[in-house]
């Protein structure tokens, strides 16, 4: 229900003067953005396990990741290593089959990544489990992370909606206000700020 | 819980905007920005606490925070009897064990929040772990427009609460001309909150 609370929200604080087409792709655009690390946070994050397939080296994210935290390999928190690290670890990394310690973000393919080495043995079957379950299936991956989804929690929606006001009322249209779209982010970044700081 | 009914901050916020009728403002709109600037004041500031108990799973360090209660705002401190759990940054977890996803050990003795939705409580226990109790902000409940009715954040909250939410009424109605209320109210706002955030932080030792 947070996207339609959110967005009765604005409608009622611009008096019904925005347009609802725009004020929806904005509520995605700044909840993207709250996972993107934009705002103060991290908020939004998750954990999803991957299989691991005996052999193979590049693993594709969760579909709804938007910033990575952390990879663990089985029950280990894997090192984040640049390609160039990598090859002064062994020059053929990539050829290099044993239980992996480290990941690389590859460049080829923006949402993936490849394990080092590259895995000797195939995890245990996931089916329904998740990092969340009770039973932990050995020798996969499991992925920890911000993302990107439709509610928020409930203390975000106002900070939320005056940063949609201020994007709805910043834009070129009939009802652009440009200072009302300052006082907006103005308060939306302080509720922001309050919110989500690490007390 | 303050001793200021929601009807008189409702009545109050009203005289401010000189709307004393709600004509521009209607009270149920007042009452619904109330809601939210309490909720984020209480959990931004540590207004409101809960503690409830809970059981953690066998082998088990992860956890969704909701698990924990449904209006779990941040996790603030986990207990073990009359124990307190050391609370670590996530990225500390990895430099004291890379494997703390499956450590094992014979009691918990750190938790870690990554981000607002997880909570890592760490070691687990192979079997029968000890009964933890969860101290966290919570995600305050909306307020009723009723004379018996309190907010449920301290009356010395209650200034701020008025006048973030006059701000954002201000800002529905579009009052910005040089003699508007509103810069005055935005500065005060800022310093509330300063003031109320280092308050907190000296409470909590971290300044």
């Amino acid at each position: 229900m947070a996207k339609a609370d959110v967005l009765a929200l604005v409608s009622m604080l611009s008096d019904s003067t925005s347009s609802s087409t725009q004020v929806s792709n904005y509520y995605n655009d700044v909840v993207f953005e709250m996972a993107d690390g934009v705002f103060p946070g991290p908020s939004l994050t998750n954990a999803s396990f991957v299989a691991v397939v005996e052999g193979t080296a590049n693993y594709t994210y969760p579909a709804a990741l938007v910033r990575l935290i952390a990879v663990l390999y089985d029950a280990r928190d894997l090192v984040r290593e640049s390609q160039r690290g990598a090859e002064l670890f062994n020059r053929d990394w990539r050829g290099d089959f044993a239980r992996p310690v480290a990941y690389v973000l590859n460049d080829e393919d923006l949402r993936t990544l490849s394990l080092i080495p590259v895995p000797d043995t195939s995890g245990q079957t996931i089916g329904v489990l998740t990092p969340f379950s009770a039973t932990f299936p050995a020798e996969n991956l499991t992925f920890i992370f911000t993302e990107e989804r439709d509610d928020v929690h409930l203390d975000e929606e106002l900070p939320l909606a005056l940063e949609i006001l201020g994007r709805e009322w910043s834009r070129d249209s009939d009802h652009h206000d440009a200072q009302a779209a300052e006082i907006a982010k103005k308060l939306s970044g302080l509720l922001f700020g309050l919110v989500n700081r690490r007390g | 819980m303050a001793t200021i009914s929601t009807d008189t901050i409702i009545t109050e916020v009203g005289n401010r905007l000189r709307d004393p009728n709600n004509f521009a403002h209607p009270r149920s709109n007042v009452l619904d920005i109330l809601s939210r600037v309490q909720r984020c004041l209480s959990i931004g500031l540590r207004l409101k606490v809960a503690a409830v108990a809970f059981q953690p799973t066998a082998q088990r360090c992860l956890y969704q925070t909701t698990e924990i209660a449904a209006d779990v705002g941040r996790v603030i401190a986990v207990r073990d009897s009359g124990r307190d759990l050391f609370e670590i940054q996530h990225t500390a977890l990895a430099e004291n064990n890379d494997e703390w996803l499956r450590l094992e050990g014979p009691q918990p003795e750190v938790f870690s929040s990554i981000g607002r939705d997880l909570l890592v409580i760490a070691p687990f226990q192979r079997i029968s772990p000890p009964e933890l109790s969860i101290v966290y902000t919570t995600q305050t409940a909306a307020l009723v427009d009723d004379a018996a009715n309190f907010p449920v954040i301290p009356d010395d909250a209650i200034p701020l609460l008025m006048d973030v939410t006059e701000a954002i009424f201000l800002l529905r109605g579009r009052i910005f001309t040089p003699e508007s209320a509103l810069p005055e109210l935005l500065s005060r706002i800022e310093q509330g909150l300063t003031a109320s955030i280092i308050e907190q932080d000296v409470r909590h030792g971290k300044s």
